[in-house]
């Protein structure tokens, strides 16, 4: 069983059914050690190494700026990790500080496809 | 190790070729003429298959058993056991039976890989949404790229939907795959993709796996 978080997934880019809008999708955490937060994003890395001593990291693409996903969140998310990869089957559902959605902004904060809607690359660490 | 289960080809349709069960064909009354009788519709006795038609080409005797029956339009839906019927054909100067004829689908009929196939969970990350009628499940094996484009340096499975009309909610695809990858790692044994209406209710078939390294 793979130790997973689910995020909030708004899928305007890549239109979504009404019946699906505004769902999650999950994130495989296992093996992951360290949360990073850059221009708004959130970076997950995990101990894979792959190869030219670079490891695996995943950029979580949060629409809304470069305040969408604070510092403070990444330590949320590492804390998160840290509690589900001892609760595998827990599944949570994370959400970022200021995903308080109102009619004004609704859904402003949830994660959004772009092209490609995840990045995910060997950088060194 | 857990493992998520992709339903293969769940629409799916006949081989335009001659069927491959005729020998077992019952009915059919007194098989006459010859030469290959006009396209005529068959129906569904068991099954939800829908759409197909065939003609009939009387063989050495006067039974259906020895006809050739050939497919001319593909249909839809169709799967291994499925009762079809072929009505009485009258029409034409060519082969004519006299009575309904029964016919049981079997492996050799349809289209494509008729098998489902498993997916190794634990090692994907996560499933993306893409376009072109398809799902990325972004695994964590390296490829040995080095290069920085996004996903340039790990596999992934692409599951796409093929046939029937465009998909244009690709989204639901990768929550559908979500919703099986989420349930595999709450403990669920080989929990099956659900697909939802978008992709049932599109005429699609062949839903293929393949893995790109």
């Amino acid at each position: 069983m793979a130790s997973r978080i689910q995020f909030p997934y708004n899928g305007t880019t890549v239109a979504v059914s009404p019946d699906n809008a505004n769902t999650t999708l999950s994130l495989n955490v296992d093996g992951a050690y360290a949360v990073t937060q850059s221009s708004g994003n959130l970076f997950v890395h995990y101990e894979d190494t792959m190869g030219a001593g670079k490891s695996l990291k995943v950029e979580l693409d949060y629409v809304g700026g470069a305040n969408a996903a604070l510092v403070s969140d990444a330590a949320r998310l590492m804390s998160l990790i840290k509690t589900v990869q001892q609760q595998p089957g827990s599944c949570p559902i994370f959400k970022l500080t200021d995903d308080v959605p109102t009619a004004a902004t609704p859904a402003n904060f949830r994660l959004e496809k772009q092209t490609p809607f995840t990045a995910l690359r060997g950088d060194a660490v | 190790m857990g493992y998520i289960l992709v339903p293969i080809d769940k629409n799916q349709p006949l081989a335009v070729a001659a069927l491959n069960n005729a020998a077992k064909a019952t009915g059919g009354g007194t098989v006459t003429g010859t030469g290959a009788s006009p396209a005529t519709a068959i129906a569904a006795v068991s099954g939800s298959g829908s759409g197909a038609s065939v003609t009939v080409t009387k063989g050495g005797s006067d039974s259906i058993a020895t006809a050739t029956i050939t497919v001319t339009v593909a249909g839809d839906n169709y799967s291994i056991g499925d009762v079809v019927s072929i009505p009485a054909i009258t029409g034409g100067s060519a082969t004519k039976t006299s009575a309904v004829a029964l016919y049981t689908i079997v492996d050799g009929d349809l289209v494509g890989d008729t098998g489902d196939q498993t997916i190794p969970a634990e090692d994907v990350l996560f499933a993306m949404p893409n376009d072109d009628d398809e799902v990325d499940l972004i695994t964590r094996n390296w490829n040995s790229g080095t290069g920085a484009g996004a996903n340039a340096a790990v596999t992934k499975y692409t599951i796409k939907v093929t046939g029937g009309s465009a998909i244009s909610d690709e989204g639901d695809l990768a929550y559908d795959a979500d919703g099986a990858l989420v349930k595999e790692s709450q403990g669920h044994l080989v929990p099956e993709i659900v697909w939802n209406s978008a992709v049932i209710d599109s005429g699609n078939s062949g839903l293929s796996v393949t893995y790109t390294d």
